[in-house]
């Protein structure tokens, strides 16, 4: 009796020539099995030719949306790749030269940075009569009693010992700054923070940074600046 | 290289679209549901686009058809409803008995039309099913079936004929049902 797994994979072609020369002659001695073949090559048939055949226009269309979606994709990413390197380089060089550029037009500066300035420990050269000129304020009401400079990355740094009727104050000029960092603004364009324990004042003024630092409040301060100097 | 990679796409379109259909029907007749279908068509194009480099360049339509079938094993056997039969013994392979008042294959197969064949082959347990889809719809090889649903060839043959088994008898019940062929002859 013939095996029906070998009669099904005779029926498919898939049975050496070997088997397929035995299973011939086994169905050609048996009315049997050469029905179960025809039988089995009808049911194939009616497979082949009867099942439902599916209108795909429309979504073949969206498959070719997606497959163009990819494409881009991997356009934008080849883009990338290759040129990464030089993307890179160049953000290097622009934030290198956007470091520099601050630096030579304008750096920002906190009240850190100003309080090593204002100490006395601080090395600096003593200053000329010419420094104090610069100051342009009023000596009946303002008292310069010593000028010291330092030659820093940004420029010369001033610091001027004053005293006024209420006491002693500390003057800073600092150059090419753009921005002061731990300030609070009180009006007028100016602002406010604190300095070693001092309150200090501080406002823009003819391409340098000033700031006032003294043992009162900020608004005592300002009214210095403001009719001082 | 983009000159390339519109060679490249071309060349994937023209075979993609010659099978397309094959490749839906196939996702179909797996997934039962038209939505699921459609969805599982197009993931199996795009995958294969993302794949064609490295296509040997042998059998296109087995290629993609064993993309679909293992995507359908991937994302959807768990979500499908209906008995799954994975703990049956594959190794026997039932053969249709001729029992009185069954129909003869000639008629049954002869009058049987496409809604009732898909029908009755949705009810096909799905490992058989996908035996059958393959080898008689799509014209696979045992081998390439092998390949694509990742089981020996023995384990093939014996699927294949156990699916067949089952479609023909949900044929001959259908028939019997609808009464449009009596019992045991023609009409």
């Amino acid at each position: 009796m013939i095996d029906s797994l070998d009669l099904q994979a005779y029926a498919d072609g898939e049975l050496s020539p070997e088997d397929t020369a035995r299973v011939a002659a086994e169905i050609s001695s048996s009315p049997a099995a050469a029905e179960q073949l025809e039988n089995l090559r009808r049911f194939k048939a009616c497979l082949q030719t009867k099942m439902v055949q599916h209108d795909t226009t429309a979504l073949w269309k969206s498959c070719r949306g997606r497959l163009d979606e990819l494409d881009r994709v991997k356009k934008a990413e080849y883009f990338v790749g290759k040129y990464a390197w030089g993307l890179a380089c160049l953000l290097f060089f622009v934030i290198l030269g956007g470091g520099l550029f601050t630096r030579m037009h304008g750096g920002t500066v906190g009240l850190s940075t100003v309080a090593g300035y204002s100490s006395e420990l601080f090395p600096m050269s003593t200053g000329s009569a010419a420094n104090i000129q610069q100051l342009h304020l009023d000596p009946n009401r303002l008292q310069v009693l010593a000028v010291y400079y330092s030659d820093q990355p940004l420029g010369r740094v001033f610091r001027y010992t004053l005293r006024d009727q209420d006491g002693p104050l500390v003057l800073v000029t600092i150059p090419n700054i753009a921005s002061v960092e731990g300030v609070r603004s009180i009006g007028d364009n100016m602002y406010a923070g604190e300095i070693n324990n001092h309150q200090c004042v501080t406002w823009h003024d003819d391409n340098r940074q000033m700031f006032l630092i003294g043992d009162r409040d900020p608004e005592q301060l300002k009214d210095v600046v403001q009719s001082h100097l | 290289m983009l000159f390339g990679k519109r060679n490249l796409r071309d060349a994937f379109e023209r075979q993609a679209e010659k099978v397309f259909p094959s490749v839906f029907g196939t996702a179909l007749r797996l997934t039962r549901s038209r939505e699921e279908a459609e969805d599982l068509a197009q993931e199996a194009i795009v995958r294969a686009y993302e794949a064609f480099d490295r296509f040997d360049g042998s059998n296109f339509k087995a290629w993609m058809l064993r993309i679909v079938t293992n995507l359908y094993i991937n994302k959807y056997r768990a979500r499908q409803r209906g008995p799954q039969f994975n703990s049956l013994d594959d190794e026997i392979a039932a053969e249709p008995v001729a029992a009185e008042g069954e129909i003869p294959d000639r008629i049954l197969f002869d009058n049987a039309v496409g809604a009732e064949v898909e029908e009755a082959l949705a009810k096909v347990p799905i490992d058989f099913r996908n035996a059958v889809i393959l080898s008689d719809i799509e014209g696979m090889s045992y081998q390439e079936i092998a390949d694509a649903t990742g089981v020996p060839i023995g384990t093939v043959r014996s699927r294949l004929a156990r699916g067949r088994s089952m479609l023909r008898k949900y044929l001959q019940e259908f028939a019997m049902k609808e009464g449009f062929i009596k019992n045991g002859g023609e009409e």
